[in-house]
């Protein structure tokens, strides 16, 4: 199982790395992103895995891709031939690798979830960590809305 | 065309001088990761507050650069957790984060092999936001540096420094427009710093202070002269004289020439290399500083040595009444061409 | 050294190399920064569980919302790009050249 999602993340990034079009870069990253959080959650994290999986993909990747059919080509670059086969096979192969000779997550089962626990925490012992996050989204969209003016500057949309 | 808000503008100025407040506040890689990202995060409507292509531009390149620079940062301090379990940014490191951490400063910094994005971004910001970019910003990665210096071997931040005096000056002799030429002399300065380092922190301080004082005075300067490039220069005598004259001679004390102040910090920094019979460091610095110097020169030819009604380098401007008085220019001045000679005084209060 | 280091440092590596030579879309170097960003969150969140180092489970959360605010800005500057220079080709990034 862990060599399956150890495989989809290096897949991935070599997808993100060696693809000439941005929406094949997302595909990748949707990919590793969803690696990622596999390892997470055969690791004993599950709520952070479950994090990752939700707002990252749920949120920011649709959000990514919204900006994808905006900006990027309308005829994308499809050839990656015989490069992209080669290096996914090798980082399969780097995958199972690992796999073997370390391993590459202790398996642990659903016991005490550790990271619910630690999580908890931000509202009771890191609070000032909660205000710093509710500080940082709040300058976030304000610094979005300053990026983002149009209307009022008449700005040429050539787009 | 619109303006930004000033409410607005005020609080991402805030919020930048926060990001760096937690950063020097801060005993954990990713908190000094995190004061990092809101200072970042905060500059960037300060930077396209501008509304034209060229600001944008310039935010987009700032951006991708600095959030790179965070990004290896925080990598390298995982790594260094995960070797050493330990968070806290004084213990000592091992070489792979290490290489890291100094990349992302690198970057940050603009310290040769890093430096490419400074020229092109300051050119594409108006003066004063060009002004915080060079000042302000670099005071929380030279904090980050001052904290880890103790584990970067001596040879590499020296070599960093005179390989960064060597292309500050290199760079600058090609360029007309002034933001470009400040953002050389802004890569050189930065050399001479970190080449102390090694040797005395508070030295480096001292000439990063030193730098700031003469650079802030230089870009209030050319704000107030509404000068982009050498041939705007050429023209400032007509309207302000006494500024004008007073320019020259805070880029003579930028050149680091006495007994301006600038003179002080290289000064000490040649003294305490030579203390540390580190000559070869010595004369590489003092030839890129050869190199910078021609550039400034060129500056003051520009400015005053070339009068009218003699023969100009332009075409003649309207002569419009000098504006309000301008009290932080005039101590800014002050303070970057009169504090050698009265250095005795505050000069032992700082070590 | 742990195990997931691995996991970490190889995707890292790609995400690095990603940014640094890319030659196309402002969106792709936006992506791998995402990428870069997401394996230290993993990084940093498996770390945490595996040692139990509490405190640090409730920052990783700070990391992932931090780098969802800075993702946004980047996406903020791209539909930015794309109104001024008309597409967010980086070789059309060059109103600020020598």
């Amino acid at each position: 199982m862990s060599f399956v999602l150890c495989s989809l993340v290096f897949g991935g990034g070599v997808i993100v790395f060696m693809s000439r079009s941005p929406y094949f870069s997302a595909l990748g990253l949707v990919l590793a992103t969803c690696g990622l959080s596999g390892v997470l959650m055969l690791g004993g994290a599950v709520f952070v895995g479950l994090i990752l999986f939700l707002m990252y993909l749920g949120g920011m990747l649709v959000v990514f891709a919204y900006s994808a059919a905006l900006a990027a080509d309308i005829y994308p670059e499809v050839g990656a031939g015989k490069g992209l086969v080669i290096t996914l096979v090798g980082a399969a192969v780097l995958a199972m690798v690992v796999e073997v000779s370390w391993g590459v997550v202790e398996v642990k089962g659903l016991g005490v979830q550790e990271d619910l626990l630690g999580i908890s925490g931000l509202y009771l012992d890191s609070w000032a960590g909660l205000l710093l996050g509710a500080f940082g989204l709040f300058v976030c969209l304000f610094v979005v809305l300053c990026l983002v003016r149009g209307v009022g500057r008449g700005a040429l949309r050539a787009v | 065309m619109s303006k930004m808000n000033p409410l607005l503008y005020l609080f991402m100025l805030s919020t930048v001088i926060l990001g760096t407040i937690i950063v020097f506040l801060s005993s954990h890689w990713f908190f000094i990761w995190l004061g990092l990202e809101i200072n970042t995060l905060a500059f960037l409507p300060l930077l396209v507050a501008s509304y034209n292509p060229r600001s944008t531009e310039a935010a987009t390149k700032y951006f991708l650069i600095q959030a790179l620079a965070s990004a290896l940062l925080l990598l390298g301090g995982l790594l260094h957790a995960a070797t050493i379990n330990s968070w806290d940014p004084s213990s000592p490191l091992t070489p792979l984060p290490l290489t890291l951490l100094l990349i992302a400063i690198a970057l940050k910094m603009a310290i040769p092999p890093c430096h490419n994005w400074l020229p092109d971004v300051l050119q594409g910001l108006p003066l004063l936001t060009g002004l915080i970019l060079s000042t302000w910003q670099k005071l929380a990665p030279f904090y980050i540096l001052i904290t880890i210096q103790e584990s970067i071997p001596t040879w590499l931040i020296v070599t960093a420094g005179f390989f960064a005096a060597l292309v500050g000056g290199w760079g600058g002799l090609n360029q007309t427009q002034i933001r470009k030429l400040l953002a050389f002399s802004s890569i050189a300065h930065i050399g001479w710093t970190i080449a102390i380092i090694p040797f005395s922190p508070q030295l480096a301080t001292l000439n990063l202070i030193i730098y700031f004082t003469i650079t802030s005075t230089l870009f209030l300067a050319f704000h107030t002269l509404h000068t982009l490039n050498l041939a705007n220069l050429s023209n400032s005598t007509n309207f302000a004289p006494w500024l004008t004259t007073l320019t020259l001679i805070t880029t003579l004390s930028l050149a680091g020439l006495p007994p301006l102040t600038g003179f002080l910090g290289k000064w000490l920094i040649i003294q305490e290399l030579a203390l540390n019979t580190n000559t070869p460091a010595i004369l590489i610095l003092v030839l890129g500083n050869l190199l910078s110097l021609f550039y400034y020169l060129r500056i003051a030819y520009v400015i005053s040595l070339t009068l009218s009604p003699q023969h100009t380098t332009s075409t003649l401007a309207w002569r419009t009444s000098p504006s309000s008085s301008n009290f932080p220019l005039a101590l800014l001045i002050i303070l970057s061409t009169c504090t050698l000679l009265i250095s005795p005084s505050w000069l032992p209060l700082t070590f | 050294m742990s195990p997931f280091i691995i996991l970490v440092i190889f995707s890292s590596i790609l995400a690095t190399l990603g940014l640094a030579l890319n030659r196309s879309h402002l969106l792709s170097a936006l992506l791998c920064l995402e990428l870069l960003l997401i394996s230290s969150f993993a990084g940093v969140a498996l770390w945490a569980n595996m040692t139990s180092n509490f405190p640090l489970l409730p920052a990783s959360l700070l990391l992932i919302t931090f780098s969802a605010c800075e993702a946004s800005a980047g996406l903020g500057l791209l539909v930015s790009i794309s109104r001024t220079h008309g597409s967010d080709l980086i070789r059309s990034l060059n109103l600020l050249q020598c």
